[in-house]
Parts: C-alpha cells; sequence; structure tokens
C-alpha cells in the first residue's frame, strides 16, 4: 500500500507492505521491518530495524498527529504527489475560521503583492489575508459578516503574467 | 467569609478558582454558554448556570445575564478571572448595587485604571514615572492622527479599555497611521465593548516586569514581588518567570515600593498588578495598572508560597491581611508556560479542533492550570489558552531543565500547539542567559525552525493506517482542519490487528 503524507508543504511517500503480524515500510531508499503492538496507555510500542519508539497518534480527517520524543507532528493524508497543492492557483484560501469583518477590495481591482485583501476576526483577534501575487480580483466569494471556515476560498485573483517571476504563490 | 460564590469565566482560571473557593468551603456556582455545557469548569462546581449562545457578547460578557445568575442562584459574591467583565466597571458598579460582592477592587478603582489618561495622571502624581503619550477624550480618528503625529514613530496604538495585547498595533510610517488607528478601533470594540484607544512613545525592546501587589479594606497594601514578563508574541505573554534577571535587590526594592506607591495613591483593594517597562538602562515607567487576577500569578505563588486566590476571597469577605512585607521571600525561582492552540509556524494563528489526546506532565513542583480534556473542542470563540504549565526548582537553571523536560512529556493532540515553539524558547542560549526582551521572538528567527520529520513519526502514521484503518474516505474529504464527521474520539482508541 501506497501513503502519502504533507508536512511543512512536502510531500512523503511511505511505502507499507503488511505480512502476518510485522510490516515491511520503504521510505525513500530505507527499508524497515517493523513490529508494534499497543500500550496500555495508548501509545505504539514499534521495532523498526533497531530503533525502538513508543509515539501516539491521533487520526481526524486527513490530519495525523504524531506525538514522538517530545514533538508533535502534523501530518496530512494526500492521495498523489500530484494533490500537494489541492487549491487551484489563483484561489486565496482562508487561513483560519472565524467572520469577515472587512473587504478592502472590490472585483475588477487590481492588487499588489502583499496588499491587504480582508480581515478575519477570530478568538477576538483580527488576522489579515493579504494577496500572494500582483494581479486582478477575479470573485470575491464572501462579502462583509460572513463566517467562514479553514481552507475555504475567499478569493479568486488572476496574477498579473507580465509580472513573471515574482509571482511565485 | 462567603457561603456561596459565582465564578463568570470559564476555562482554566474557573476551574482554579472554584478549586480555591472548595477548598475555603464556600459553594460555587460555574456559568456556561452552549458550546461550554460539557467543560471541566462546570463539572467542577457545585452548581451551574446556563448563558445560552456561544458569542462572548451574549454569555460571558453579557451583564445582564450574569447579574440574573448570581441572584437566581442567590450568591453572596461573584469572581470574575480575568478577560470578560473582570475589567469592566458597569460590571462592578451593577454587583455594588445588586449587593453581590464583586471579587476584586472598588468599581470607582476599576474605572479610573481603565482610563490609561487618568490612571496615568494620579500614578504620576504620586511620584511614579510615566511614559510620554496622547490619552485624551477626543476620539476621532483626524484628532487621533494628528495626536500620533506630534508624538512621532515609531508609535504604539493600544486599547483604553484593553490588556491582553487585543487591539495593539505599533506604527512605523505615517501612511499606516490612520488605518491601523481605525483597525485597533473595531478590534477593541469588539473585545472590550469600548472603542478608545490611547497613543504612546514607543521604547524599542523594553523588558516587561510587572508588580503582584495585595490590598485589603484597612488599608494595608503589600507587594509580592516582580514577574519578569518579556517573552511576547502579538504583544501577549507566553512565558513568565520569577524572579527577574534584570532587578538587583535595589532596584527591585524601588520598584516594589513605586508599585505599592501607585496602588495607594487610588485606594487600590485586592489583588492587583502594576506592569512596568524597563528600558536597557533601567529605567522603569509605569505601564498600566491591572485591576484583577493575572493570568501568570502562579509563579508569584510558587516563590512567596501565598495563595492569592484564597486572598482575594478573604479581602473580598472584610478579613485583614496578615501578611508582612518584611516576611515576605522569594525562595527559589518559577516559569509559567502558556499553552495554546495555535501554530508558531503560521503566525501564530488560532488553531481549532477536537482534543483526542491529553497528557499533562507530572512531577515534583509541576503544576498544571487546566481547563481542558479528551474529547473537548477547541472553538473559535473564545481565547486559545488551553493550559499554564508552571514548574519550581532551586535555582533559575534547574527552573529551565525542569521546564524543557516537562513540555517534553506534555501531550496534546487534535490542534496545533504552541508546546515544541515554548521548549525551543527555553533552550535558547539568550534565554537561559536571561538575556530577553520584549523582542525576543521576532529577534530569533531559529526558533521557527522545526526539526525535519524523522522515519520514526512516518512509520507511526503509517502504522495507524494499517493498524485501526481510519475511515477509508481520504479523497471524499474536503482539505479542511474543522469538522470531522468521524467522531474520531470514538475510533481512535480501537486498535485492530495488534
Amino acid at each position: 500500500m501506497e501513503l502519502y503524507y504533507e508536512h511543512k508543504n512536502c510531500m512523503y511517500k511511505v511505502d507499507v507492505e503488511q505480512r502476518s503480524d510485522t510490516w515491511e515500510i520503504h521510505i525513500n531508499d530505507k527499508v524497515y521491518q517493523v513490529s508494534a503492538s499497543e500500550l496500555k496507555d495508548g501509545r505504539i510500542h514499534v521495532t523498526a530495524n533497531d530503533l525502538v519508539f513508543r509515539p501516539r497518534v491521533y487520526c481526524n480527517g486527513q490530519n495525523r498527529f504524531v506525538f514522538l520524543n517530545g514533538e508533535t507532528y502534523r501530518l496530512k493524508r494526500a492521495v498523489r504527489f500530484s494533490t500537494t497543492h489541492d487549491h487551484v492557483e489563483g484561489e486565496i484560501l482562508s487561513p483560519i475560521g472565524g467572520k469577515i469583518v472587512k473587504v478592502f477590495v472590490g472585483e475588477g481591482d487590481i492588487v499588489q503583492k502583499k496588499q491587504d485583501l480582508l480581515i478575519i476576526e477570530s478568538m477576538k483577534m483580527e488576522h489579515r489575508v493579504k494577496s500572494p501575487v500582483k494581479g486582478t480580483v477575479m470573485r470575491l466569494r464572501y462579502g462583509e459578516g460572513a463566517i467562514v471556515d479553514t481552507n475555504e476560498v475567499l478569493v479568486d485573483i488572476e496574477r498579473d503574467k507580465s509580472t513573471n517571476g515574482q509571482g511565485e504563490w | 467569609m462567603f457561603e456561596k460564590v459565582l465564578i463568570a469565566n470559564r476555562g482554566e482560571i474557573a476551574v482554579r478558582i472554584l478549586t480555591a473557593c472548595h477548598e475555603l468551603g464556600i459553594r460555587t456556582v460555574a456559568v456556561y454558554s452552549e458550546v461550554d455545557a460539557d467543560a471541566p469548569h462546570v463539572r467542577c462546581a457545585d452548581e451551574s448556570y446556563p448563558l445560552g449562545d456561544p458569542q462572548p457578547l451574549e454569555s460571558y460578557l453579557n451583564i445582564d445575564k450574569i447579574i440574573t445568575a448570581c441572584s437566581e442562584m442567590g450568591v453572596d459574591a461573584v469572581h470574575p478571572g480575568y478577560g470578560f467583565l473582570a475589567e469592566n466597571p458597569a460590571f462592578a458598579e451593577r454587583c455594588e448595587r445588586e449587593n453581590i460582592t464583586f471579587i476584586g477592587p472598588h468599581s470607582d478603582v476599576i474605572r479610573l485604571m481603565g482610563h490609561k489618561v487618568e490612571a496615568k495622571t494620579s500614578i504620576k502624581k504620586a511620584g511614579v514615572p510615566v511614559i510620554p503619550g496622547y490619552h485624551g477624550g477626543d476620539q476621532h480618528v483626524d484628532a487621533l492622527v494628528e495626536e500620533g503625529l506630534q508624538i512621532g514613530f515609531p508609535l504604539l496604538i493600544k486599547a483604553a479599555a484593553g490588556g491582553g495585547g487585543k487591539g495593539m498595533r505599533i506604527v512605523t510610517r505615517e501612511e499606516d497611521l490612520k488605518e491601523f488607528i481605525e483597525s485597533c478601533k473595531r478590534e477593541s470594540g469588539k473585545a472590550f465593548g469600548d472603542d478608545s484607544v490611547f497613543l504612546e512613545k514607543y521604547v524599542d525592546r523594553p523588558r516587561h516586569i510587572e508588580f503582584q501587589i495585595l490590598g485589603d479594606h484597612h488599608k494595608k497594601m503589600i507587594h509580592l514581588f516582580e514577574r519578569e514578563c518579556s517573552i511576547q508574541r502579538r504583544h501577549q505573554k507566553i512565558i513568565e518567570e520569577t524572579p527577574s534577571t534584570a532587578l538587583d535587590s535595589q532596584l527591585q526594592e524601588k520598584m516594589g515600593e513605586a508599585a505599592v506607591k501607585a496602588a495607594e495613591a487610588v485606594g487600590y483593594t485586592n489583588a492587583g498588578t502594576v506592569e512596568f517597562m524597563v528600558d536597557g538602562n533601567k529605567n522603569f515607567y509605569f505601564l498600566e495598572m491591572n485591576t484583577r487576577l493575572q493570568v501568570e500569578h502562579p509563579v508569584t505563588e510558587f516563590v512567596t508560597g501565598v495563595d492569592l486566590v484564597k486572598w482575594q476571597l478573604r479581602i473580598a469577605s472584610g478579613e485583614p491581611l496578615t501578611l508582612e512585607q518584611e516576611q515576605l521571600t522569594q525562595r527559589g525561582h518559577a516559569i509559567e508556560c502558556r499553552i495554546y492552540a495555535e501554530d508558531p509556524q503560521n503566525d501564530f494563528l488560532p488553531s481549532t479542533g477536537i482534543l483526542n489526546q491529553v497528557e499533562l506532565p507530572q512531577g515534583v513542583n509541576i503544576r498544571n492550570d487546566s481547563g481542558i480534556e479528551p474529547g473537548m473542542e477547541v472553538t473559535s470563540y473564545y481565547d486559545p489558552l488551553l493550559a499554564k504549565l508552571t514548574v519550581y526548582a532551586e535555582n533559575r537553571g534547574e527552573t529551565i531543565q525542569k521546564m524543557i523536560w516537562a513540555l517534553s512529556t506534555y501531550v496534546i493532540l487534535g490542534v496545533t500547539t504552541n508546546i515544541s515553539f515554548l521548549r525551543r524558547v527555553l533552550a535558547h542560549e539568550s534565554f537561559r542567559r536571561g538575556d530577553i526582551t520584549t523582542h525576543f521572538i521576532q529577534d530569533h528567527e531559529n526558533l521557527f525552525l522545526e526539526p525535519e520529520i524523522p522515519d520514526e513519526a512516518l512509520i507511526a502514521a503509517a502504522l495507524a493506517e494499517t493498524l485501526r484503518m481510519t475511515p477509508q474516505t481520504v479523497e471524499a474529504q474536503p482539505v479542511s482542519g474543522v469538522a470531522d464527521p468521524y467522531s474520531p474520539w470514538k475510533t481512535a482508541e480501537k486498535w485492530s490487528n495488534v
């Protein structure tokens, strides 16, 4: 089984082959012979080649939280490499759930890179959503007062093609 | 002493106050909004009262509802905690009128200290140094812009009714001034119900050091030493400690006296905090006075051995303060870390979600002030503070070591937290040296370098898929960190095949 995870904008492929009660796991060029068992406190006791470790894992939707040696890693399960950037270029996603309290731009406006597009209020704080590129506002999906979730498309922006190079997303 | 107290708050601070009441044999009433119906603070209380709509203005900030709760539940007193109505003079006044003891200073003092202009004037008169700025009543945006230009840049815009950094903006360029004033007004209006702002000269790289004070109704006033609160992000503290490495005994004595003088000048009663800014030359300026219990009060409790919340209750009920200034000492060193649901890698944006696994550090001289538990949802309605971790040891170095270790055993899965980030701050060479200012986090970019993901973590994630089998609907799910239709905590413990 091929599994794909996204962590800090990097994709990782993990190839898992299950034998009766052990696993063979391929990550990049490395091969791990793995055995695992659940501990009473909810951790998994894992032996992978010479490594012995006891992580905790929690899955929620596509999110994977792994607590290991004092660090918590937050991964996202993905389908294939091609889905790393699952938003379409030009779609500005909401970084946080909350209420839109101010919209600075209108459809058809030309915006500069880093220009404020709108403000979302969440947990009594204001968060500014800025344009990642220079371009034209093609569509405003919400108005002031709207409640949005994390990762909802807020604004569609068509990148100004004349400024190639600095228009990276 | 009171027979029954209502706690007009939620989360960890409600739990902290509830337990102090129970220790003193006082019955308690918790209030809760719809989303908090099952929260730990509700279960911890003897009785509870629903406030309905989770919007703060309709629940924990709603004076009428809280007062109705007080009279229906027949309480003698109300403890506001911090935030929400804690520094709202209208609320304190309403309590006074309704014969409910407000556990805090008199409404006149809250009003005076809430009006930063008058506060500074009174404090200055008492002989305590203050910072130049505009604290006038003309709140028209154009007038404020004019005043801002007079003071010059960099300039700080603050919510007059505020605290906790809400609404605060630093302006470095003239062209941003108007926009920032407007945005500060909007944010403070929402958070505090008052959109007045004030402007002040911005001191570059100061330390933020505050003094805890206690005053009773019999004209006794003492201080319980300082708290160093310089480690901040978004102008909000995340790590606090005492003693401060910046103070020698002379400066400590001078500032302590100034704090007591400031509090006496306004007729302060109950627990309060006098905040100072200390510049590189050890000049100190009065910043503001917080007329309430502070988030970071546990560090003071550790080194002085004094239970501040119990004293708040005793003082409010009229008992005399029996602690003597000369007898108070600081013993050892204490550090508090605020555990926030937020993402340091993403501009400290708050993170929402359902908490799955929660495991608090345990050990000698480790204190957890927590209002969370597995299965609880962290919503966007309230502050993202989940819990506080406070540790104590013989000296600063050992306290840092203990905190780093304690944080490494702290498990919260389900939302992104700042736990690893806090650990990197404590481990930083400059922090260990005590070389800290309020700009520490901006000044040390390398704090944001997260470790690369090790193969072990990927193996763990992959095992989770093959062992328990999460719902195989990856394709069908929207890319969203928010709602999960699959009741995760139900499936989370089911490991088949092992």
